[in-house]
């Protein structure tokens, strides 16, 4: 049986870039420990938010299992293998699950794959009952219809169909799926997979955890730089009283959250990076994607919320 | 106002999910705990607190309006002294959607203790409520309606309608017809007229007639006469309550049989006959009788001694009473 992965609070990682692309380990692991505590799992190389679908594969490779070396099972891990083809993806996984099988928490490590980033709908379904073979790790899916929009290349679906989600979700080895699209279309994935009473459905999407929690939990990127505060949202959405009090400060924190996810909604990776520089977190707000790069309007948005979530003064 | 009815549709999308995802969840356990209640001696004793208390009050009103008698138990109420009410023949229904609620998880070893079976009705199948419950029925949504953990929406809507099945199932497999629903319902006719209880309408036990136990079906048959009543106690030397007689019992006593009226009325009473407290509400005295097929139920106290006598005609005066003087 595969194991489950946990609910709560998930923290898509950024990864901290020096000035020759390379990743800063010593910021990575400042990063690590400081959002440790309080997450429920932690995201490594996840495309747009960890930069994973940018970085070279022998970077991200490195990446991941730095990542794991450094987080040694404290949480466990989802590992995002995902690369331009269906070859080097499962390369991927391959190279990791060799270079893991001495990992000290077997049970804590789970690949979130983007399939529609390297593979279409047509026979997804064969192509994940392949996985067994090459690693005994347990995979979540991430529709992530926004990241697929932005391919340069004719699409007939930037979405997992229902049906083909339905007949993945028959995969013992796919144990959840992480729904960065509309909460309509998250509805039908629900219905699709109703039978698979142990699969999970995280938001990838902080706007839609905030509106109506989902009660897997949800994937932050947001909490790289408000770990606390995602926490306490995440664990109040998982487990509601009713306390007025307690109520108040949620009402402020999900305030907050929401202006946060705003400020991160367009480019979130340099958005982040951007306040976790001037924050004294990372050493600086390198990206690799320079379209990702924010407008000046974006930079004035974070600079606004920074000032009045960390005293900090507009200017760096 | 286009917004306002995104997020309208957005809520009820969300709380219909949850809703449909119940048939998947609904298992065996739904059935097993259905035959609990029906096997139930005492009453469904629900509990539940804030949204879960008040959705447990509501099903409270439905089980007794279709059947079932329940009360509610609030569990802080319960710490402090209402767990007195709770018997081991009463079946507990307990919900927390986290299954972790303190106030919930505080009451569970107290009523493990009494011997009542427990019911949970929660989201979380591996919580506190889940492990101390005898029968686990899976309430769990996969989502909230409400923004932040603020409230709980859909799985209380969720825990609604399991409240309602359960009420539905356990009237459909007790054959609850119009009738009794005209009766029981609470808002109805009936039903909002025996809201007082037995101490306000009961008469002392002389008023009936009472014979003791070596008597015969003769004698039993001239006392009955003599008052006008269709049923006698049969006291013990002390006046404890040794029986009851009725004269429907005759039919058993094999009439017209040559020494038919010098038997022992022992052959035909009822030595356990179903009985009632002063704080029972006359609506449920009324369901025994109506149950049981009964004209009175002898009012016993806490040490079983006899207090009076209940009549199903009494009852329906009294609520006459009460209609005349709306």
């Amino acid at each position: 049986m595969n194991p489950h992965p946990p609910k709560g609070l998930i923290v898509a990682l950024i990864t901290p870039l020096d000035e020759e692309d390379q990743v800063e380990w010593e910021s990575l692991r400042r990063l690590i420990d400081r959002v440790v505590p309080y997450c429920d799992a932690l995201m490594i190389g996840e495309g747009l938010i960890g930069e994973g679908l940018s970085l070279p594969n022998p970077l991200r490779l490195e990446l991941l299992q730095v990542s794991a070396e450094m987080v040694a099972g404290k949480k466990p891990l989802f590992l995002c293998p995902t690369a331009g083809t269906t070859k080097e993806t499962v390369d991927n996984i391959t190279v990791l699950t060799q270079a893991l099988k001495n990992y000290p928490n077997q049970d804590s490590l789970f690949w979130v794959d983007i399939p529609l980033w390297y593979h279409s709908n047509r026979k997804l379904p064969q192509f994940y009952q392949e996985w067994k073979v090459y690693t005994p790790y347990p995979i979540l899916l991430h529709n992530h219809p926004l990241l697929i929009g932005k391919l340069n290349r004719s699409l007939k679906r930037i979405n997992i169909r229902t049906a083909v989600v339905k007949r993945l979700a028959e995969n013992e080895q796919i144990v959840g799926l992480i729904q960065s699209g509309d909460l309509t279309r998250t509805i039908h994935y629900q219905k699709a997979v109703r039978a698979r009473r142990d699969f999970r459905f995280f938001d990838g999407d902080e706007g839609n955890f905030l509106n109506s929690p989902s009660s897997s939990g949800v994937v932050s990127g947001g909490a790289n730089l408000l770990p606390s505060e995602w926490s306490q949202i995440v664990t109040a959405s998982l487990d509601i009283s009713e306390d007025p009090a307690r109520n108040l400060l949620l009402l402020k924190q999900g305030q907050k959250l929401r202006e946060l996810s705003q400020v991160l909604q367009k480019n979130p990776a340099q958005s982040l990076k951007v306040g976790l520089h001037r924050l004294g977190w990372i050493q600086g707000p390198k990206i690799l994607d320079s379209s990702q790069e924010g407008s000046s309007a974006e930079e004035e948005g974070l600079a606004s919320f920074l000032q009045a979530n960390f005293s900090l003064q507009k200017s760096p | 106002m286009k917004e306002i009815l995104r997020h309208a549709r957005e809520v009820i999308q969300v709380e219909a999910e949850a809703v449909q995802g119940l048939l998947d969840r609904l298992d065996d356990n739904f059935a097993r705990a259905v035959q609990l209640l029906l096997a139930c001696e005492g009453r469904a004793v629900i509990t539940g607190i804030g949204k879960s208390g008040l959705v447990g009050r509501k099903m409270v009103a439905t089980l007794t309006s279709t059947g079932t008698p329940a009360t509610f138990l609030h569990p802080v109420e319960g710490l402090h002294g209402d767990l007195g009410m709770v018997t081991a023949k009463d079946v507990i229904v307990a919900i927390s959607n986290s299954g972790e609620t303190s106030e919930i998880i505080h009451l569970l070893p107290s009523l493990q203790k009494i011997g009542a079976k427990i019911i949970g009705l929660t989201g979380s199948l591996d919580s506190t409520l889940a492990r101390s419950s005898h029968i686990v029925i899976d309430v769990g949504v996969e989502r909230e309606a409400c923004p932040l953990g603020l409230a709980p929406t859909s799985s209380t809507t969720a825990t609604l309608v399991i409240g309602d099945a359960l009420a539905v199932a356990l009237m459909r497999q007790r054959k609850f017809d119009e009738k009794d629903f005209a009766l029981f319902h609470p808002g109805g006719s009936l039903g909002e007229k025996l809201s007082f209880k037995i101490k306000d309408v009961m008469r002392p036990a002389a008023d009936f007639p009472s014979l003791s136990s070596d008597k015969t079906v003769g004698e039993f048959i001239s006392a009955i006469n003599r008052c006008g009543a269709d049923f006698a106690l049969v006291l013990q030397a002390n006046g404890g309550l040794a029986g009851m007689v009725s004269d429907r019992d005759l039919r058993r006593g094999e009439i017209g049989s040559p020494n038919f009226l010098n038997r022992s009325i022992k052959k035909i009473m009822d030595p356990h006959p179903p009985t009632t407290e002063e704080e029972v509400s006359a609506a449920e005295a009324m369901r025994t009788m109506v149950e049981k097929n009964l004209v009175a139920l002898p009012v016993l106290d806490k040490k079983k001694n006899l207090k009076g006598v209940v009549t199903l005609r009494d009852l329906l005066n009294r609520r006459d009473r009460g209609d005349a003087v709306k």
